[in-house]
């Protein structure tokens, strides 16, 4: 695979991780424009603590996605009783709180030598686990693929058990989840914590991948991409945000022809899908369809 | 000290009534279709650029770019309303913020297009005298603003009362069930809301531009924040919410920049929009009727 | 007996109304009421109060002995308590399989969010499926509840009152809707397949479901139980007459 590929598909693997968080909220009946703060949370959460604080590169990851779950489930818990329109404002106000805070975010240690860490506006340099353990970008790239896959098998494992039905019901109808003894508030929570640990999982991930973050990449317009990507691929499976970014970032590359007009082509066939499907490609019914088709 | 909170407070208001225009123009089309339109701002946008473009070819004066922005606006947002809106029937309140991101997308690259550059000049109100009120400056353009917000407001608070088309557009707004049981043409209504709200949203784009002298693609999604901001803040379905909800917005970022500079400004505005959305989730001239809804949903 | 539901003085107010006025009523185990009364009458506000949708402004709420008014929903849910909505609450994204199943998550434990073992989702998938078989909508196990009929969206709502093993339940107008022959047909299935072994309210304007299924009806009127007691006499009460069918005999 030549570079370019590789890059393409790495891009591809780690905006995965955000359209999937912003999808599980929207699975459980939340508008969440602001999952890029938890993204950021993880890549600067993940880099401070392999770059400063030298962790090894595994819990460095962990403890961003501790920090993305952690922050995603104290903020639902104010937020909880925010649907709608009120709780898509309350995300971004939090993710645009978040991100002009890390703007004045300094915490510079010396390193070997070198002051590391969170300069403010002018970001944060030398996440260089994977340099320094001599990773590959290939290799880098079946990290991220492995990752993403363990994400899609916890979901799967929701699926199985009964959490994917509950965030299901209360997404659905949460008066008539609370009349079926379902704690809304707890389910809510959970699906915040759960969001927010993925998109730090990709956040850790894009840190050490890109070895150089700043404010300015988790602004408004990802996160908007990311709510996008799970409206467009489906919301009956985990499969539909990964399809709304292949999609996306697919057609970027191969619609190269119309360079310059791509988003013109693009956007006009996203509200075409739209309009015959307006839960996205790979819907509930098509959900429904294949597991009875499973069954069979 | 106390002047300069005095000053700011001024600023604030005038581009809070900017903001609040924005505002109104949200209102009005979630009251009536209950669905997000995020294309909003990026309309406003075309508008603002068509303005430009004719400034600059044939250096006309403000008028005909007045025009040329409101005509902007409102092709646009006809062209959104169709495709996002009206073509998506049912429950479908999801797809069509989705399918109106796509749109915005489209818009994006369509100004990109034309105007490949980052920057371009907007016309401006020249020649009008600072106004001195004591020791505190008011711009011209700002008292445009805020005159024209005020008066604006008034207008649409007139016209809902007393026309047959604002009759219909509240009926649709309160009892959407009522509206189709009595013979309320709805798709109708909708459409003529939402080129009512772009056309609010075009004057405020225009002041806007005009106040600045220079636009960028970025005011899209500039327009639409803060218009949402300000709804929310506001209270949402109130016009009269909408325009306090834009004052408040505003006052609190004159003030939060002046004194706590940007990064400051940028921290506490979106703290307390958090906050007062947690604290005061009906909004500032919220509605009482939503009450009981809201305490049932305080129950689960 | 002790009764299984005794609800006193219970009162609530949306602004200035007044939806219940100091209601007392009390149901035996085992006993079917049939609570009727004019549009407005307090009737499915009683049900919000009774089921946590709302807290009560005052008054109590005994049930088996326990005080429940004011408790939130979920409580109320896991004491026992179900109920029907009059403009059915079906989920309309997920299958007839998920509808019934959502009535048993909140006795899950916690471990199975995430994992069910086979044997569990195979007991939990028979059981359900028997539920729905008795209703004849085992074939649509995996369809969305969009396609069914006016009759099949309630015997569905019935069988997923049934999954939860309320001990309570409320009805809120069950033929809401449907002709007389299908008036009579889920009165039959709530004879059959609802009433046995559990206490029961049922509001309903359909006079014939009611007496077919209710020794005894109460009667609300602006907030205020204007009559309980045995059906005959409460449907020959001349006041009740007066208020509830205006003078026409019935």
């Amino acid at each position: 695979m030549d570079s370019y590929t590789i890059s393409v598909l790495s891009n591809i693997g780690l905006f995965s991780f955000l359209a999937i968080s912003a999808w599980i909220l929207l699975i459980a009946g939340e508008i969440s424009f602001g999952q890029q703060a938890y993204f950021a949370l993880g890549a600067y959460g993940a880099g401070i603590a392999t770059a400063v604080w030298q962790w090894p590169f595994a819990l460095g990851l962990g403890f961003g996605i501790v920090l993305g779950a952690g922050i995603g489930a104290l903020v639902a818990w104010p937020a909880m009783r925010l649907t709608g329109v009120h709780f898509a404002i309350a995300t971004l106000a939090f993710a645009e709180f978040l991100r002009s805070g890390l703007n004045i975010f300094r915490y510079r240690r010396e390193v070997g030598g070198y002051l590391t860490g969170p300069d403010g506006a002018n970001g944060f340099r030398d996440i260089r686990w994977a340099y320094e353990a001599g990773v590959e970008p290939l290799g880098y790239l079946i990290l991220i693929g492995g990752c993403l896959l363990s994400v899609i098998a916890l979901v799967a494992c929701l699926a199985r058990g009964r959490g994917m039905a509950l965030l299901r019901i209360v997404g659905e109808d949460p008066i008539l989840a609370a009349m079926q003894g379902i704690s809304v508030a707890r389910v809510r929570i959970g699906a915040a914590a759960l969001a927010g640990g993925v998109a730090g999982f990709g956040g850790g991930l894009y840190a050490h991948m890109a070895t150089y973050v700043e404010p300015a990449q988790f602004g408004v317009m990802p996160g908007v991409h990311a709510l996008a990507y799970g409206l467009i691929g489906g919301l009956g499976t985990v499969f539909g945000p990964i399809l709304g970014v292949l999609v996306d970032i697919g057609a970027l590359e191969s619609l190269r022809v119309f360079s310059g007009y791509r988003m013109i082509v693009f956007g006009g066939l996203v509200a075409l899908v739209l309009i015959v499907r307006p839960r996205g490609l790979l819907d509930e019914a098509a959900l429904r369809r294949g597991l009875a088709w499973l069954r069979r | 000290m106390l002047l300069d909170l005095v000053q700011n407070t001024v600023d604030g208001l005038a581009v809070g009534a900017a903001y609040g225009l924005l505002a109104l123009g949200f209102t009005l089309i979630f009251g009536v279709m209950r669905r997000l339109n995020i294309a909003f701002g990026p309309s406003i946008m075309i508008g603002i650029f068509a303005g430009a473009w004719l400034h600059a070819e044939w250096s006309v004066g403000m008028v005909p770019v007045f025009l040329a922005v409101l005509a902007g606006a409102v092709i646009t947002a006809a062209y959104v309303e169709r495709i996002s809106f009206a073509a998506i029937r049912g429950d479908a309140a999801l797809a069509s913020m989705a399918s109106s991101f796509a749109i915005w997308m489209q818009l994006e690259e369509a100004v990109a297009r034309v105007f490949p550059g980052r920057t371009y000049g907007f016309p401006t109100f020249d020649g009008m005298p600072m106004i001195e009120i004591g020791p505190v400056l008011l711009r011209p353009e700002y008292l445009v603003m805020l005159v024209t917000a005020a008066a604006l407001v008034a207008a649409l608070q007139w016209g809902l009362a007393h026309t047959r088309f604002g009759l219909e557009l509240r009926t649709l707004a309160d009892r959407p069930e009522a509206a189709r049981v009595s013979g309320v043409n709805v798709a109708r209504v909708a459409f003529l809301t939402f080129l009512l709200a772009a056309a609010i949203g075009g004057i405020a784009g225009f002041l806007i531009a005009a106040a600045d002298g220079q636009i960028t693609p970025k005011i899209g999604l500039w327009a639409t924040i803060k218009g949402l901001i300000a709804m929310v803040i506001g209270g949402l379905g109130s016009l009269r919410g909408a325009l306090i909800g834009g004052l408040v917005l505003g006052v609190v970022e004159a003030n939060a920049q002046w004194f706590l500079g940007a990064a400051g400004r940028e921290m506490t505005t979106y703290a307390l929009l958090f906050l007062a959305l947690v604290l005061l989730p009906a909004g500032l001239a919220g509605r009482t009727e939503a009450g009981a809804r809201a305490e049932a949903e305080r129950r689960l | 007996m002790a009764a299984a539901l005794e609800i006193s003085g219970l009162t609530r107010r949306f602004g200035g109304v007044t939806a219940l006025a100091g209601v007392d009523l009390s149901l035996l185990p085992g006993e079917v009421l049939g609570l009727i009364g004019p549009n407005g009458s307090g009737k499915t506000s009683l049900f919000n109060v009774l089921s946590g949708h709302y807290a009560p402004d005052a008054g109590a709420v005994r049930l088996d002995g326990r005080d429940i008014a004011g408790w939130a929903p979920r409580r109320i849910a896991r004491a026992g308590v179900t109920r029907s909505f009059q403009n059915l609450r079906l989920l309309k994204r997920l299958s007839l399989y998920e509808n019934l199943r959502a009535a048993t998550h909140s006795a899950a434990s916690g471990r199975e969010l995430f994992w069910q073992s086979r044997a569990a989702k195979r007991r939990e998938r028979s059981q359900l499926m028997d539920l729905l078989a008795l209703f004849g909508l085992e074939d649509k196990a995996d369809d969305a509840p969009g396609a069914l009929t006016l009759v099949e969206m309630r015997q569905l709502e019935i069988a997923r009152l049934l999954a939860a093993r309320p001990r309570l339940v409320l009805l809120d107008e069950p033929a809401a809707g449907m002709t007389p022959a299908e008036t009579a047909r889920i009165s039959r299935i709530i004879a059959e397949h609802v009433l046995p072994g559990r206490s029961v309210i049922v509001i309903e304007h359909k006079m014939p479901l009611i007496t077919a299924l209710c020794r005894r009806i109460a009667v609300l009127q602006a907030g205020v139980k204007i009559a309980d007691g045995p059906a005959r006499a409460v449907l020959d009460d001349p006041l009740v007459r007066q208020s509830y069918f205006g003078s026409r005999p019935c």
